[in-house]
């Protein structure tokens, strides 16, 4: 009852476009996230939901309503701001009540709501206070609270963790998922963080400049990513670019980068035939690059040697930069490899998960 | 689940429509309700005045004109004020009045003169006492802060009639000031100084065109006015982040150096405005020279605005005051403009 | 020399310093004071003395009780005579009437102009910074040719106390709205959509957020209005007729000018007339830094 659907909005500021056709429908009870760098018009889409902006042209539905022409307060939703936006003047009791008091909510039901949220949040010891005796994290808190206390159809955040720092996030996020769990209502949540997204959204619609890139659930975006802007936006350290031709071999299929040559799986075959000699951009993610003394069991796998730039330990693994002609790279191999800057290293890349986009448009072909 | 591939920067081009106007009127209808009730009362008490005011400068209105009235035809034919076209301003300007001791340039270049000494005063001795109040070190800092708002705080006018008796030759307070100081440290100041009927300029050479009356006044309102500027710059001191002075300190800055190159910069864009409003107020600064010096000696403390309001107090001349103020209207304009230009320039610090 | 030593030094030339600044703030203030305890019914103050020789409140006592005889419907009948009481009354009148108009019509305009772009907007801020540079004295005339036009019941707007409350404020508005205006400026726009979301209206945002968010800024416009109000005789003086409506700007008026001013009474009745403005002065000081808005300073 409580999707959300946007059906080809476009808003514009004057000359700049900051969100342009887009169309998504977010299915109810489901935890969407709109992620993309900065400026590519996540806070706008979100913005136009909530009735802050009116939308250039297109229309944008929740359940069944068109919303266009209704106001922000008859929308059913509730949003939590970047800044939390915490009333200065009134105490965390009074800014979570605000919303119900002037919905005319009885006063008793009021009182039990604010702190059942309270409760819910772990807030309850700081209801009297004002915003300003407030840490960074009680106020996002308080922030979700007057959201939940609404009992909204549809619960709207903008990067409301990014006010926080590390630990606290990561706490923070867990915390999100799991009201989304307990509430069960539909939540889009906005984030730049590809992390953020990728642990916390049943679905993540990703933004480039306005325009929806991909939508689709973290693990397929991960695996298959639509285009070269979500392959390199998605995943950390970022997919290495390599570029390269595809040339045809007795039958077979390699990419050539002029420094190396891999032979591509055969389940790709047939799609890249078409593209044989053509220049094209192959995608490989890191953890795909292995030391081959320490490599995992490959079906089909192709060996590259290149030489090592920098090492990173982070424990329980190591990144490698290294450098192949003209492509520098990173891999992200077991603890136990020997590599050491300055010298060259024997890579082993596992083409099954290889990705090859149009140089021109970068599409994914494969 | 289908993947969609989507070119990085493909999607159409929307088309522009600018809001046509009746949409722009229909979102302006909220703003103009929240704006009628005061527009209203300014159209009718301060605009239309204001008008009016335009139409009686190019006439000569007098007291019997004051029976003209718009809305009554009656009225019309005998009580219209004759239309002189620009006489009023032509006389205003070439000192045609029968006003004693009339010269308008005289009356500008004192204005101005009044208007420049008041603003550097105000301003030098507001900043500066902002500027030690600032340090929290200062004992009493609070109790100092407090007094100081005290000339602002009390009536203007209340402070322009005391000083005027403060000034009395006889039981003036200034006078009897100067006979304790002669009998503490054996000076012999005069005691009985008449400030504002003594015509012989203290100071000759250039400023031999200011009287002592002059100063008197200048004291004056150099009391009532530098508190207003002090909180001005208290507010803008207040505003600038610690860690700058700490960044400054580190670069070597001396004390003198972070007062040029730190505090002044950054207390400037408020003080700008401040001082602008501060010349509008201070060359209109109606009270002061009407209730202390009453323009004496002979006329030579008059500025503008109380020569205009003399106009129809004493003379009834309502048509050459109007023009007046249109006049001193014009000279703030351009000041003002001017001072745009120049503000504009030298654009405001970022913190 | 050491650090301290110096420290010391400093805080010394400072404070002598300060001292000096009182010493001549309160020069005026301590002289009307000693002029107000004056007992001797000379009129004439001879020498400087904070406390003088059997100093005693008559003045304030003959300004409180007795008739001013200069402010009669009849001065041959000193029982028409205005009294402080009546006076008072028609100052606080006067003041509060300009300053709850200065408030609500300046506050409401100055919310138009900070958060919604309309037709007008630009030629209205231009209009008000033109306002505040126009003398006003010229204004004198055609303000009463107005003011008496319009009627309320048998007598012309004019010569009312509402009459000039309005004139007052009207004349005050042009710097109100500008102040509040750039104060309003500085309260964040999310505050206002999360109350839109909350389910608040447009006026609902004003009256809930904005205006307590403010409440520097409206001080400076109470305060500022109020003074108006409290002092402006110039206006008043030439608009109103019936003695019963004077107020104690023009009483204190009355008393200058006269060959013999009478110096205790003028003292006792300055003081008198400040104390309500210092007072409100102090009350709202914390706000005064903060809530002037020129030049964006925000405290
Ligand atoms: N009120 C506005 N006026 C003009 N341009 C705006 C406005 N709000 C946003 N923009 C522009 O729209 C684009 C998208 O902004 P935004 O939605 O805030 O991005 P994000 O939240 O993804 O960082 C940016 O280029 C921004 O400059
Ligand atoms: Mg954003």
């Amino acid at each position: 009852m409580a999707s959300v659907t946007f059906d080809h909005v476009t808003k514009a500021f004057g000359e700049v476009i900051a969100v342009n056709d887009l169309s998504l429908e977010i299915k109810d009870k489901e935890f969407l996230v709109l992620v993309g760098p900065s400026g590519c018009g996540k806070t706008t889409a979100l913005r136009c939901l909530a009735g802050l902006e009116d939308i250039t042209s297109g229309t944008i539905s929740i359940g069944d309503r068109v919303v266009n022409d209704i106001a922000p307060k008859d929308r059913d939703i509730a949003m939590v701001f970047q800044s939390y936006a915490l009333y200065p003047h009134m105490t965390v009791y009074d800014n979570m009540a605000f919303g119900l008091k002037l919905r005319k909510v009885p006063k008793a039901e009021i009182d039990q709501k604010v702190r059942e949220a309270a409760g819910l949040l772990g807030i309850e010891a700081l209801l009297n206070r004002k915003p300003k005796q407030l840490s960074g994290g009680q106020r996002q808190r308080v922030a979700v609270g007057r959201a939940i206390v609404r009992n909204p159809q549809v619960f709207l955040m903008d990067e409301p963790l990014s006010n926080l720092d590390a630990k606290l996030r990561v706490q923070a996020r867990t915390e999100i998922s799991r009201l989304h769990k307990r509430l069960e209502t539909t939540f889009i949540y906005v984030t730049h963080d590809q992390m953020e997204a990728m642990t916390m959204g049943d679905r993540i619609a990703v933004m480039k400049d306005g325009i929806l890139q991909q939508l689709d659930t973290p693990q397929h975006l991960y695996d298959k990513p639509a285009n070269k802007f979500v392959a390199g936006f998605i995943g950390s350290p970022a997919m290495n670019f390599f570029d390269v031709t595809l040339v045809g071999e007795d039958g077979e299929l390699a990419v050539d980068s002029g420094t190396f040559k891999l032979r591509v799986p055969p389940q790709y075959r047939q799609v890249l035939a078409n593209h044989a000699g053509k220049e094209v951009v192959m995608g490989l993610r890191p953890e795909d690059i292995h030391d081959k003394e320490f490599m995992p069991p490959l079906s089909f796998s192709a060996r590259l040697k290149a030489n090592v730039d920098v090492t990173e330990l982070m424990g329980n693994e190591v990144f490698v930069y290294l450098m192949s002609g003209e492509n520098s790279f990173v891999a992200r191999v077991d603890p136990r490899s020997r590599a050491k800057a300055g010298m060259e290293m024997e890579c082993v890349a596992n083409m099954e998960n290889m990705h090859i986009f149009d140089k021109q448009t970068e599409v994914a072909i494969v | 689940m289908a993947v969609r591939p989507v070119a990085a920067d493909a999607g159409p081009k929307p088309v522009f429509k600018r809001p046509s106007l009746r949409e722009r009127i229909k979102s302006s209808r909220t703003a103009w309700l929240y704006i009628a009730p005061a527009a209203l009362i300014m159209l009718f008490v301060t605009l239309f005045p204001y008008i009016y005011q335009l139409f009686m400068a190019f006439t000569d209105y007098r007291v019997r004109n004051l029976r003209f009235n718009l809305l009554n035809p009656e009225t019309w034919a005998r009580y219209a004020p004759p239309f002189v076209g620009l006489d009023n301003f032509v006389r205003i300007l070439t000192n045609q009045l029968t006003i004693e001791n009339y010269d308008f340039w005289r009356l500008l270049l004192f204005n101005i003169t009044w208007t420049v000494a008041n603003i550097v005063f105000h301003v030098a001795l507001g900043v500066l006492i902002a500027l030690v109040l600032n340090s929290k070190t200062v004992l009493l800092r609070r109790v100092y802060r407090a007094l100081f708002v005290l000339p602002w705080a009390m009536p203007g006018y209340v402070a322009a009639l005391t000083w005027r008796n403060m000034y009395d030759d006889r039981f003036g307070a200034i006078n009897q000031l100067f006979g304790v100081i002669n009998r503490l440290i054996g000076t012999s100041f005069p005691t009985d100084t008449r400030w504002f009927v003594i015509s012989e300029p203290p100071i000759g050479g250039l400023l031999s065109f200011l009287p002592l009356a002059f100063y008197a006044v200048l004291l004056a309102n150099i009391w009532l006015g530098w508190p207003f500027m002090s909180v001005v710059a208290t507010g803008a001191l207040q505003s600038i982040p610690k860690e700058l002075y700490e960044a400054a300190s580190i670069d070597g800055a001396s004390g003198w150096q972070q007062l040029r190159k730190v505090t002044l910069p950054l207390i400037r864009p408020a003080m700008v405005p401040a001082i602008m409003l501060g010349t509008i107020w201070t060359f209109n600064q109606f009270s002061v020279i009407y209730f202390i010096s009453q323009g004496n000696p002979f006329g030579r403390t008059e500025i503008l605005i109380t020569q205009a309001y003399k106009l129809v107090a004493e003379q009834r001349l309502y048509g050459v005051a109007a023009a007046f103020s249109i006049v001193v209207f014009f000279i703030l304009l351009s000041f003002t403009l001017i001072n745009n230009r120049v503000t504009r320039a030298t654009e405001a610090y970022d913190v | 020399m050491s650090k301290k030593l110096k420290g010391v030094l400093r805080q010394i030339a400072i404070q002598l310093f300060l001292l000096l600044v009182t010493a001549m703030v309160l020069f005026p203030i301590l002289w009307v004071v000693s002029l107000a305890l004056d007992p001797r019914d000379i009129d004439k103050p001879l020498e400087l003395r904070l406390i003088p020789p059997g100093a005693s409140l008559q003045s304030f006592r003959k300004v409180l009780f007795e008739p001013f005889n200069l402010l009669c419907r009849d001065p041959s009948n000193p029982a028409t005579c205005m009294k402080f009481g009546g006076l008072l009354r028609n100052s606080l009148l006067v003041a509060l009437g300009t300053s709850l108009l200065a408030v609500v019509l300046g506050s409401t305009a100055a919310y138009a102009f900070s958060r919604f772009r309309f037709i007008g907007r630009q030629a209205g801020m231009l209009f008000f910074i033109v306002m505040i540079m126009l003398p006003t004295t010229g204004l004198l005339a055609p303000l009463y040719v107005l003011l008496s036009q319009i009627r309320i019941g048998s007598e012309p707007l004019r010569a009312s106390l509402f009459g000039l409350v309005v004139a007052y404020s009207s004349g005050f508005l042009p710097f109100a709205i500008w102040n509040l205006k750039g104060y309003f400026d500085t309260v964040p726009k999310e505050l206002e959509e999360a109350a839109l979301i909350d389910g608040a209206s447009v006026t609902g945002t004003f009256v809930k957020i904005i205006l307590p968010l403010s409440v520097p800024a409206l001080a400076v416009t109470v305060l500022n209005s109020f003074m108006t109000g409290w002092t402006e005789f110039i206006l008043a003086w030439t608009f109103l007729d019936n003695p019963s409506r004077f107020t104690l700007a023009m009483a204190l008026r009355s008393m200058q000018g006269q060959f013999a001013t009478p110096w205790s009474e003028f003292a006792a009745m300055s003081i008198l007339m400040s104390l309500p403005i210092v007072i409100l002065f102090f009350l709202l000081q914390r706000y005064i830094v903060s809530g002037l808005t020129i030049g964006g300073v925000k405290g």
